[in-house]
């Protein structure tokens, strides 16, 4: 039986084949980490949670609200801190999410407030809004008490956020409530998110091309760094077991 | 006739190795070089201090110890002559230590024959917990530690003595690793190495000496400070802020993995790579030592626990390799199979370092923006109150009243069981009453309120930092 001459030109195409193969799965393993990691890693959340200690009395007849416009994708909750004074009336707080130009609420949600005096936060959390970036979005918060029994909600005078503030009866006030939004966007928004942090840095005005080659550079370097360890690990220490 | 120049015999591994480190140094200063937090700067003050004459003191005239490393404030003073931005110079010292210290665990893990060194070297360019401690000198005292480490194992006596006296003069703490070097050479039963020890001993003892002789105090007052934090109602110490930390990592399924090879590089480091032997017995003993401190678990403490932890993971992945390739599985398979083990090993810290930008600390833009305010308004013999004194310490360049109590040993004497830092701040204003005082509401909603504060102090600044902290300065009015 006679065996195939394999040319030196052909085993070196195999081995480039071979290669860059490993290089491809290496990274896939990589991103793959890489995405598990970044499901699971919570983005900054954004708001006025801190202020001057001021509170809105909130009771049948007044409601607060707070507009604001998401600076993040995926816009999927919001929490506003109380003051609640003790009663043994029964209370509801309600809160209701609205994105401008939409008719129906995104979401809404009416909770009991404890009989005793307590600083709580309210959090209503609505199903992901994965284009909230940009778009103007309203809270309001609703009560059915009787004067007295009522609730105060946080609010900050002198906060300034941009694009935002805080209305009682629909009128707009000077400042913003004490609220959180909460993000959770997508895996690929999340790494838009990285990049445009990243492009924040020193290279922010040098381009893509520069980041891509960056990028390339690195995922090279690390495959080779890799390859020479694992063919390392799986010769020289595979003989010596 | 000259010698012709030839082409230095460098191995595939070498080139893949110088070119990785590159690239990571490339990034670690493109994610890193602006990174900042509060107590670095306190050391930045001792060196601008240094710099302008003024000497080794925090506040002009008061000879208190609050920095753990003079010596590292002493090494950015003289950069300082080249380089005035202190913050930035301590930063690229920081990258250029993490990505050394790279080296030398790839180094150390080849002049051994294992290849669990390269890939902790990888792990550690990636590690977030080191990342995050930029500017401080802990990544330089990693650097001396492995090094003089390395060099003993080697024994490279000289060099091992000259680098572990550095690293012991540099934080307190290094001197654990001379100390583990020392019960290493008992155990052994080898002849005492006298010029080892002279060569270790001298410098410590000169520094140490001239340290006590000029401030009076071996230890800074800092220390005392942060064990008194963590006695704080509600406060925690080191060890458990260390479960903490390891609940948080157990979160993500893939830091599992780090878990498992953990264990199984502890069986291989005591079968067969008992070289780390030395690095594992600092690393327990630094562990131990701050345990039985109980200070406060601030983030950076942890980090010295990294390249331990990251070499027994190594060794477990370079285990595993070796036991799917004594199974019979083809060479090729068992490649593939062992980079895929390191890239996921790779992921979870890499995502976790490029998502810290995510986060960049919002106090680092606000307390600077004070600083330069009451740098630019007050006068000069103006005194500052604040609870966190580095960035608006260093920006200011006014005398400050530091209510966590690392400048005013005092000041700490407050922060019992039963104290808070509502209290301590209220005891520093009516001991000291500093001409400003910046507070951050939501650690001080109830003392702007108060009857006695609000006659003596008037609001003359808001400073609300990305909705995450909101800070007031209040100017002492002229009757006080």
């Amino acid at each position: 039986m006679t065996r195939k001459t394999r040319f030196p030109s052909d085993i070196a195409a195999r081995d480039r084949a071979l290669t860059l193969l490993l290089a491809l799965a290496w990274l896939g393993c990589l991103g793959a980490g890489m995405a598990n990691t970044l499901s699971r890693l919570s983005v900054p959340t954004w708001g006025s949670p801190l202020g001057e200690a001021q509170s809105v009395e909130i009771r049948d007849g007044i409601r607060v609200g707070q507009s604001f416009t998401a600076p993040q994708q995926g816009l999927s909750g919001i929490q506003v801190s109380v003051y609640v004074q003790p009663s043994t009336a029964r209370r509801e707080a309600t809160l209701r999410l609205s994105q401008a130009g939409l008719p129906a609420p995104v979401g809404e949600r009416t909770l009991a407030l404890a009989p005793e005096a307590t600083v709580s936060r309210l959090r209503l959390d609505v199903t992901p809004i994965s284009d909230s970036l940009g778009k103007s979005f309203h809270l309001s918060i609703e009560s059915d008490c009787a004067p007295g029994e009522g609730f105060s909600v946080g609010y900050s005078p002198g906060s300034a956020l941009e694009e935002a503030g805080a209305e009682l009866n629909g009128e707009p006030i000077e400042g913003d409530l004490q609220f959180l939004t909460y993000y959770s966007p997508s895996i690929r928004q999340k790494v838009d998110m990285l990049l445009a942090a990243l492009a924040k840095g020193p290279l922010h005005d040098r381009g893509l091309a520069l980041w891509l080659g960056a990028g390339a550079l690195s995922a090279w370097s690390l495959c080779l760094f890799v390859w020479r360890t694992a063919h390392a690990t799986t010769t020289k220490e595979g003989e010596a077991t | 006739m000259p010698q012709r120049w030839r082409m230095p015999n460098l191995t595939g591994h070498t080139l893949a190795t110088a070119l990785l480190c590159v690239t990571a140094l490339v990034w670690l200063v493109l994610l890193f070089g602006k990174w900042g937090f509060d107590d670095p700067y306190v050391t930045y003050r001792y060196a601008d201090n240094i710099l302008s004459g003024r000497g080794l003191v925090y506040n002009t005239g008061e000879e208190t110890l609050s920095t753990v490393s003079p010596l590292y404030a002493l090494v950015l003073a003289g950069l300082g002559l080249l380089f005035p931005d202190v913050p930035t110079v301590s930063n690229w010292i920081s990258i250029l230590s993490v990505v050394a210290s790279a080296l030398v665990l790839m180094r150390w893990g080849a002049s051994r024959c294992t290849t669990g060194g390269w890939i902790a070297g990888l792990l550690l360019l990636s590690c977030p917990l080191v990342h995050q401690t930029t500017g401080l000198e802990r990544s330089l005292l990693m650097l001396l530690a492995l090094a003089g480490l390395y060099a003993f194992d080697r024994s490279r006596l000289a060099v091992a003595a000259g680098v572990l006296s550095l690293a012991g003069i540099l934080r307190p703490e290094g001197l654990l690793v001379g100390l583990v070097v020392a019960i290493s050479l008992v155990v052994r039963r080898r002849a005492v190495p006298w010029r080892f020890v002279l060569l270790y001993l001298a410098p410590i003892a000169a520094w140490y000496g001239a340290l006590w002789l000029f401030t009076g105090s071996l230890l800074p007052t800092n220390l005392a400070a942060k064990q008194q934090q963590a006695q704080m109602s509600g406060a925690v110490g080191y060890f458990a802020g260390f479960l903490r930390l390891l609940g948080q990592y157990a979160r993500h399924p893939l830091y599992w993995l780090h878990g498992v090879l953990a264990l199984v590089g502890l069986q291989q480091v005591l079968s067969r790579a008992r070289h780390w032997g030395l690095l594992l017995a600092w690393t327990a003993l630094y562990f131990v030592g701050y345990s039985v401190l109980a200070v406060s678990p601030y983030f950076w403490y942890y980090a010295t626990l990294a390249p331990a932890v990251l070499v027994l993971v190594s060794e477990g992945a370079a285990g595993v390799i070796r036991s799917l390739v004594s199974s019979r599985v083809p060479r090729l398979a068992a490649t593939g199979l062992a980079g895929g083990l390191v890239m996921c090993l790779l992921a979870p810290p890499l995502a976790g370092t490029l998502t810290t930008t995510w986060r960049p600390d919002p106090r680092l833009q606000a307390y600077r923006e004070i600083g330069e305010w009451l740098r630019a308004e007050t006068p000069a013999s103006a005194t500052v109150g604040t609870l966190e004194v580095g960035i608006i310490g260093y920006y200011s360049e006014r005398t400050m009243i530091d209510f966590s109590g690392l400048v005013q040993p005092a000041v700490s004497q407050q922060l019992t069981a039963a104290g808070t830092f509502a209290g301590s701040t209220r005891w520093a204003i009516e001991r000291f009453w500093p001409d400003y005082v910046v507070l951050d509401r939501s650690a001080f909603a109830d003392l702007p309120a108060s009857g006695w504060f609000s006659a003596a102090y008037t609001p003359v600044g808001h400073y609300p930092g990305l909705g995450a902290l909101w800070l007031t300065v209040y100017q002492r009015s002229a009757a006080q």
